[in-house]
């Protein structure tokens, strides 16, 4: 297995890497601090991986400057629980109420949003760890040192190694997208003029339609996130998705319009078909072009090859009305093909109109 | 009996039950590591008592299977500190890495980290596997008993009020579709309405994840609802892609007879809608849901016919062909789940 194959594999069990990046971030973590607490006591090397570990798990903002506030303050109240926990542990009643009122806070709070998920819960380990470990008065000192050590590794690996930004990941799934889609419609371009095992093409299809909507799926749950802040930037990501799905769902039904003209083994006239090769193929060209980034498009540039792109839907779609009445055993299947084509244009036209405003 | 707080109050007092409940079991009988129990109890609570049990099952499970495979591969390299420090860094990576995708996994990896953790301070035997094994189980228990005793909330009820609530959405999102085409909704609502249908499926599907654990309360047996899940989702697709053909269509242009059939598939597939509604809510009823095909191909006639006769009407009738198309698949979904719902 190659590292792309293996990259590739990841990126289906994880698309966005998320879950890979905390991973790793968190074994740095713990790597760097038993490199530089070498020579410390094994408390220190203990308390300060733990807290890293820990602390790292739950730190959300979709921005630096988000993460950093969301570091400056969630790791001060961790510090406080943990405190709280030590300084109650002697008492029964103490320990046990400061859980019991700590833990219910947790999970009330998580109805304040997606950021009070992990958090809290983070925040009643802490008070957990400050009843249960063995500290001593003679070792305090030492303990809180290694907690605020581990605070700070934890605090700069998360924010410079492998950072987690998102709006950077959103758009470069927005490039992928346009790759896969223009490969796609590359692809059916394809089996327009040469036969097609039906098999291969079930499987090719449920592949390409899955990558399609995992890179979807990420973007959206990236502007679910960035609900909470509403700027230019999140609209036009909340834009942008929209129309990713959309073109997403049309991918959909342009291989349902295929499923049926293979599966029924329908016959289009040689005229229809010879214009539907033009289109799918000056589509899967034009669509390859698109270049969206944070701040701009390159569509200025594709507005030529869009006017192309329309031009040769005109002419589809007279051929199609001129011939279609001739049809009618595929005349579903191509009027469909002829909506998909007409919604991936009115989609990517859209997505000029967001850059305009 | 319907709870009067909202889901995360619940859920809050469950918690805090939950480790008073373990707390007193610990102090009751004196456990060797009470905070085990206590830990568990507070992971395991979740907002359904089919979640919790199924979290309970998945914890206890893996903490015997990883407490296991920990020791045996604690024991058998105890002579090499180094190793076992790489051992603990190389699960530590993995814990993380299921933490929120597989609670199996990383419930799994989390024993092994704690069995190295402790061999890493020097303190690990299989006493103590016994002692982690008998406390989770402890806390697992107090988790699932808080679930189902206090104020539970069955997520197989949810599953039952979900379906029905996913098809109420969707009469909605089709009703939205007819009155873009009669120019009575703004065209523009579409992406809002086809969001909202779209998160509603994936709450229903997660509901249907934890319904399966509630073995007694069962509303569908667990295959037949992935069955009719599967379905919903087929359903969804062709109520979404009707919705996104409806968008350049205007009615006013079709014909008379044109216009009237489209009603007449409205009233069809809307009362069949309404009559899948009632039938999640009592399988038994006998009034069985209305075929289209007639009207269907009658309705396909007549579009072509003008498709021939006006060729200005053309680009009209080509957007109709596709939405009455939907229409029809719709139609044959709803048919399907209603064989489905009637062998239930």
């Amino acid at each position: 297995m190659t590292l792309q194959n293996l990259l590739n594999k990841l990126w289906e069990e994880d698309p966005g890497y998320f879950r890979l990046k905390r991973s790793s971030k968190t074994v740095i973590a713990i790597l760097i601090i038993g490199i530089l607490s070498f020579d410390a006591p094994l408390l220190v090397k203990f308390f300060a991986a733990i807290t890293a570990g820990f602390s790292m798990q739950a730190i959300v903002g979709e921005t630096r400057k988000a993460q950093v506030y969301f570091i400056l303050i969630a790791f001060p109240i961790y510090f406080i629980c943990f405190i709280l926990g030590y300084l109650s542990k002697d008492s029964n009643i103490l320990s046990s109420s400061l859980l019991v009122i700590l833990g219910f806070t947790a999970i009330y709070i998580k109805k304040l949003g997606p950021e009070f998920n992990l958090g809290p819960i983070i925040a009643w380990s802490f008070a957990f760890f400050g009843i249960i470990l063995p500290i001593t008065s003679q070792t305090q000192w030492l303990t809180f040192g290694s907690l605020a050590f581990g605070f700070l590794i934890s605090a700069l690996v998360y924010l410079f190694i492998f950072p987690e930004l998102n709006s950077k990941l959103f758009y470069s799934n927005v490039s992928k997208f346009f790759k896969e889609y223009s490969i796609i419609l590359q692809w059916l371009a394809h089996i327009l003029i040469h036969k097609v095992d039906y098999d291969k093409f079930l499987v090719a299809k449920e592949k390409s339609k899955g990558y399609l909507f995992q890179l979807t799926v990420v973007n959206g749950d990236i502007t679910q996130n960035h609900n909470e802040t509403e700027n230019l930037d999140t609209v036009r990501m909340y834009q942008i998705y929209i129309k990713q799905y959309a073109l997403a769902k049309v991918v959909s039904m342009i291989f349902e319009a295929f499923d049926h003209l293979i599966l029924q083994k329908l016959t289009i006239s040689e005229i229809i078909r010879s214009h539907l090769f033009t289109v799918f193929a000056i589509y899967a060209t034009a669509i390859s072009n698109i270049e969206i980034r944070h701040t701009h498009s390159n569509y200025q540039e594709i507005l030529n090859t869009l006017a192309i792109m329309e031009k040769n839907l005109g002419d589809f779609q007279e051929v199609l009305l001129s011939c279609i009445v001739m049809q009618k055993q595929s005349i579903i299947a191509l009027v469909n093909l002829n909506l998909g084509l007409r919604l991936i244009f009115k989609n990517i036209q859209a997505l000029e109109q967001i850059y305009e405003k | 009996m319907k709870n009067k707080f909202a889901p995360t109050t619940i859920w809050a007092f469950q918690a805090a039950i939950a480790i008073i409940l373990a707390l007193l079991i610990g102090n009751a009988f004196h456990l060797e590591r009470p905070y085990w129990a206590v830990v568990t109890s507070l992971l395991l609570i979740s907002q359904t008592w089919g979640e919790s049990l199924k979290k309970a099952l998945e914890r206890v499970a893996m903490t015997i299977l990883g407490g296991i495979i920990g020791t045996s591969l604690y024991l058998s390299m105890s002579h090499v500190p180094i190793v076992l420090f790489f051992v603990l860094i190389f699960v530590t990576f993995f814990m993380i890495y299921f933490i929120g995708y597989s609670f199996l996994l990383s419930a799994f990896f989390v024993t092994i980290f704690v069995v190295f953790l402790f061999a890493i301070l020097g303190n690990w035997s299989t006493h103590i596997l016994e002692v982690r094994i008998y406390e989770t189980m402890i806390g697992a228990a107090t988790a699932v008993g808080t679930s189902i005793f206090i104020f539970p909330t069955h997520s197989n009820f949810n599953l039952q009020t979900s379906f029905k609530d996913h098809l109420s959405q969707t009469c909605e999102v089709v009703h939205l579709g007819f009155d873009i085409m009669d120019n009575k909704a703004d065209r523009s609502s579409i992406n809002q309405v086809r969001d909202r249908l779209y998160n509603h499926f994936r709450n229903l599907s997660n509901t249907y994840k934890t319904s399966s654990y509630e073995m007694f309360f069962m509303f569908i047996p667990r295959k037949k609802a992935r069955v009719l899940l599967n379905k919903f989702a087929v359903l969804l697709h062709y109520v979404t892609s009707f919705l996104e053909t409806t968008t350049s269509i205007y009615q006013e242009n079709l014909t008379y007879e044109i216009q009237q059939r489209l009603k007449l598939i409205q009233t069809i597939i809307i009362s069949n809608l309404e009559k899948t509604i009632l039938l999640i809510e009592n399988s038994s009823l006998t009034d069985s849901l209305m075929p289209i095909e007639t009207t269907w191909t009658e309705l396909l006639e007549l579009l072509i016919t003008t498709l021939k006769d006006n060729p200005n009407q053309q680009d009209y009738i080509l957007n109709t062909l596709s939405a009455v198309y939907y229409l029809k698949k719709i139609n044959e979904t709803l048919l399907a789940i209603e064989t489905q719902l009637k062998q239930i």
